[in-house]
This record gives C-alpha cells, sequence and structure tokens, in this order.
C-alpha cells in the first residue's frame, strides 16, 4: 500500500522529508511533540530521569523505524505508541532489577520519600508556574480579536484544517493562515515573559 | 497556497501541514536558528492553548540531547530502502526462478531418459530388435506396446500430414490386430504408398501395411 496522508496527519510531509534523510525535519517533529510525550510518560513512571530517558529513547526509536511508518495512522499517535510501549519496559525491568547495597543504606522512609518528591515535574513551583503560564495564556487569547481567536481556537483546539477554518468563517485559505499567524504571534509575546523567567521555554 | 508569505508565516503554516511540498523543500532548506525559535514557540504556544500544564515539560537540555543523538543515528532513507529491497527481491526472485529452472531442466532430462529407455529401444528395433524384444518382454506388456505404436504413428502422421489429416490415426487398434515389434518380421517395405509418411522419420522395421489396415 502507498504512502497516504491520513486526514488528521499534519506531519505527514514532514514525515516524508525525513525519509528521504532530511534529519532536520525529525528534530522539528522532536520539538512539537516532546512535551506532550513527555506528559504522557509522567503518567506512568514517576522518575523525573525515567522520563527523559524514556523520551529520548522513544524519539530514537521512531527515527529508526520511519522508514516504515506508513502515514495509515498519525504521527503523534505512532511515537504515543512506541512511547508506551518502551515505558513498559522500563517497568518491567525495574521490578526485575534487584535493589542495590546503596539504595537499601540510603532507602529509609523519609529520605525516600524525599527523594521521590525532588524528582516528580509536579514540584509546587512547577504547578504554580503552570497555573501563571495557563492564565497568561486565557489572557493572551482573550485579548485577541474576534477572527484571530476564532481561527487559533478551531486550528488548535478543534484540530480543523485551513480549508475546513476557511469554510466555516467564510474566507480564503490565504486569510485563516494570516490569522492564524498573527494570533500565534500575539500570544507568544504575550507569555514570553513569563516563560524567560520561568525554567520552560528558554529558546525563545 | 499563491499568497506570498513571510518566512516566520511559512513556519507557523508548516507547523499546521499547510505548505506544499516545495514550499516545505524551500522552508527547510533554510531554516536558521530563528525559524527553529518561531517553530518552538509556535508548537508551544499550541501546546498551551490545548494545556498549560505542557509548559513543564518543555525541556531544552533534552532536545538538545535527543538533537545529539540523532546526530549519531545513520539517516535514513526510506525510498532508497525501498529501492534496495525491490532489488534484493527480485535478486531473489531471479535466484529462485534460476533453481526452478534447473530443477524444471532436472525433471525434464529424467523424463526423456525413462522416455528413452521405455521407447527408443522400442522403435528402434533394426539393429537390436532381439534385445527389443527380450525387453519389453520382460517390462512392457502387450497393451503398452499397443499404445506406444499407436501414439507414435499419430504422432508421425500429425507431424507430417497436419493436425487434421485424412484419417484418424488415432483410431483405436483392434487388439486382435495388434502388430508387436517381437512377432513381425523385418522385412523391407515395398509398400510406397505406407512408407511415404514412415520413411520420413526412418524404414518401419515391420510390415506398416498391416497397421494401416486396422485403422
Amino acid at each position: 500500500m502507498p504512502p497516504t496522508k491520513n486526514d488528521k496527519d499534519e506531519d505527514f510531509a514532514l514525515v516524508q522529508r525525513v525519509q528521504t534523510g532530511d534529519k532536520k525535519a525529525f528534530n522539528l517533529l522532536v520539538s512539537k511533540y516532546h512535551r506532550r510525550v513527555g506528559r504522557l510518560l509522567a503518567r506512568m513512571l514517576k522518575n523525573h530521569e525515567d522520563i527523559e530517558e524514556v523520551v529520548q529513547e522513544s524519539f530514537i526509536k521512531a527515527y529508526r523505524a520511519i522508514a516504515t511508518f506508513r502515514g495509515e495512522s498519525a504521527f503523534y499517535t505512532w511515537i504515543y505508541r512506541i512511547a508506551i510501549n518502551s515505558a513498559k519496559n522500563l517497568l518491567v525491568q525495574q521490578v526485575r532489577r534487584p535493589s542495590t547495597p546503596n539504595e537499601l543504606i540510603d532507602g529509609d522512609d523519609e529520605t525516600f520519600e524525599y527523594q521521590q518528591a525532588l524528582s516528580t515535574i509536579d514540584t509546587p513551583e512547577s504547578l504554580f508556574q503552570t497555573k501563571q503560564i495557563g492564565a497568561a495564556v486565557n489572557e493572551a487569547i482573550e485579548a485577541l480579536p474576534e477572527e484571530l481567536r476564532a481561527a487559533i481556537l478551531m486550528r488548535e483546539v478543534e484540530g480543523l484544517s485551513y480549508d475546513e477554518i476557511a469554510q466555516s468563517m467564510g474566507c480564503p485559505v490565504g486569510t485563516v493562515r494570516s490569522r492564524i499567524f498573527r494570533a500565534r504571534e500575539a500570544v507568544a509575546a504575550h507569555i514570553k515573559p513569563l516563560l524567560d523567567d520561568s525554567k520552560v521555554g528558554k529558546r525563545w | 497556497m499563491g499568497d506570498v508569505m513571510g518566512k516566520e508565516e511559512q513556519i507557523s503554516a508548516m507547523l499546521d501541514g499547510e505548505l506544499s511540498e516545495q514550499e516545505l523543500a524551500q522552508v527547510l532548506a533554510s531554516l536558521d536558528e530563528g525559524d527553529l525559535d518561531a517553530w518552538h514557540g509556535y508548537s508551544m504556544v499550541g501546546d498551551l492553548i490545548r494545556s498549560s500544564e505542557l509548559a513543564a515539560f518543555h525541556d531544552e537540555p533534552l532536545l538538545k540531547r535527543i538533537e545529539g543523538a540523532l546526530e549519531q543515528e545513520v539517516v535514513v532513507v526510506a525510498p532508497q530502502l525501498k529501492t534496495v529491497l525491490k532489488h534484493r527481491f527480485f535478486e531473489a526472485f531471479v535466484s529462485i526462478a534460476a533453481a526452478g529452472r534447473a530443477s524444471f531442466a532436472m525433471a525434464a532430462v529424467c523424463f526423456l531418459a525413462v522416455l528413452v529407455y521405455r521407447v527408443v529401444p522400442l522403435v528402434d528395433g533394426v539393429g537390436h530388435g532381439q534385445s527389443v524384444a527380450a525387453r519389453s518382454a520382460q517390462t512392457v506388456g502387450a497393451a503398452d506396446l499397443a499404445l506406444w505404436e499407436e501414439y507414435l504413428i499419430a504422432h508421425h502422421h500429425h507431424s507430417v500430414n497436419g493436425a487434421i489429416p485424412s484419417w484418424s490415426s488415432m483410431g483405436r487398434i483392434d487388439p486382435r490386430n495388434l502388430v508387436m515389434i517381437g512377432q513381425v518380421d523385418e522385412k523391407p517395405k515395398e509398400d510406397s504408398s505406407a512408407s511415404d509418411w514412415l520413411n520420413v522419420w526412418r524404414d518401419a522395421p515391420y510390415d506398416v501395411s498391416v497397421v494401416q489396415q486396422t485403422q
């Protein structure tokens, strides 16, 4: 069966680029999905290092197997499956792995719980930052002109294509593209200071 | 997509999979740090609109590590892989076909050997009449001989006279009139009309007029 574009797979063109040897295209996919893969894994793994390890392992496995990806499912569902299987493998290994002497020595209840609390994603600080960022995003969306807000929400929340949004809004596709771009720029500008101050979003 | 787009607008459209193949190739070929920052920013905005908790999972050092690990990976080129696989499949197919041909050839040789062993001595009766008669007596019954005789006569008749003869040589021979190699005298033929078609092949070792009468 020849590769076909899944209606909902917006990444198909990038995947095809990766399949022709373009590593840069795969780095874009990593950047796009590493947060969602990380959140998925945080529901299975408690240790922050484990989550990072499995996120990295999942993307490397995906890259190695990208030649076999035929676009029958969306790329993100494919990478999710790889991530879940990798996490399961790690959990099985951890169950089988005997405790090391150091772990037993340092493993009194109080110390152990403290280390666990430090290693999890949901620290009070991160929860506060998340709440702040969420509020900032909502403010930014509310501040958008109606046509920009509608366009970005239809795209990001409903997952509609530009064609579908254009039909819904009764405007050309080029206008939709421009509105979504301007909405992204406006939201990014609004939350950038918050992200610069926090440990996240250092790249921009 | 005919409108002129700025680079960052193109990055935004690329995030949504809304660039044409040509545009995508152009954008990817000219990506710089600023474009990458735009990509990271737009993709993060999308994540944060869907769920603000995703901000906690943005991990720049991890991205750098994955990028570094990917650089160590062999470049994936799926179409070439397919070509290689197709080529290998073709080679495998050819070798299997060659093996098949060899097997077929061996089978054909064996079949011909059996045929020669069973048939040629029977018809090549001039020089080996006695041995053929003796062998046929041991291994071939009268009915077998009659069938082979019938087959060979019909075969030569078809070869010389065409597929639609004036009379059917494949008509059944009355067993009472069977001409057996060991039973007939090996005398030269004098019936030219009968030897017209048989002599194309070789002289019949027996009186073919008897055979023709049976048809």
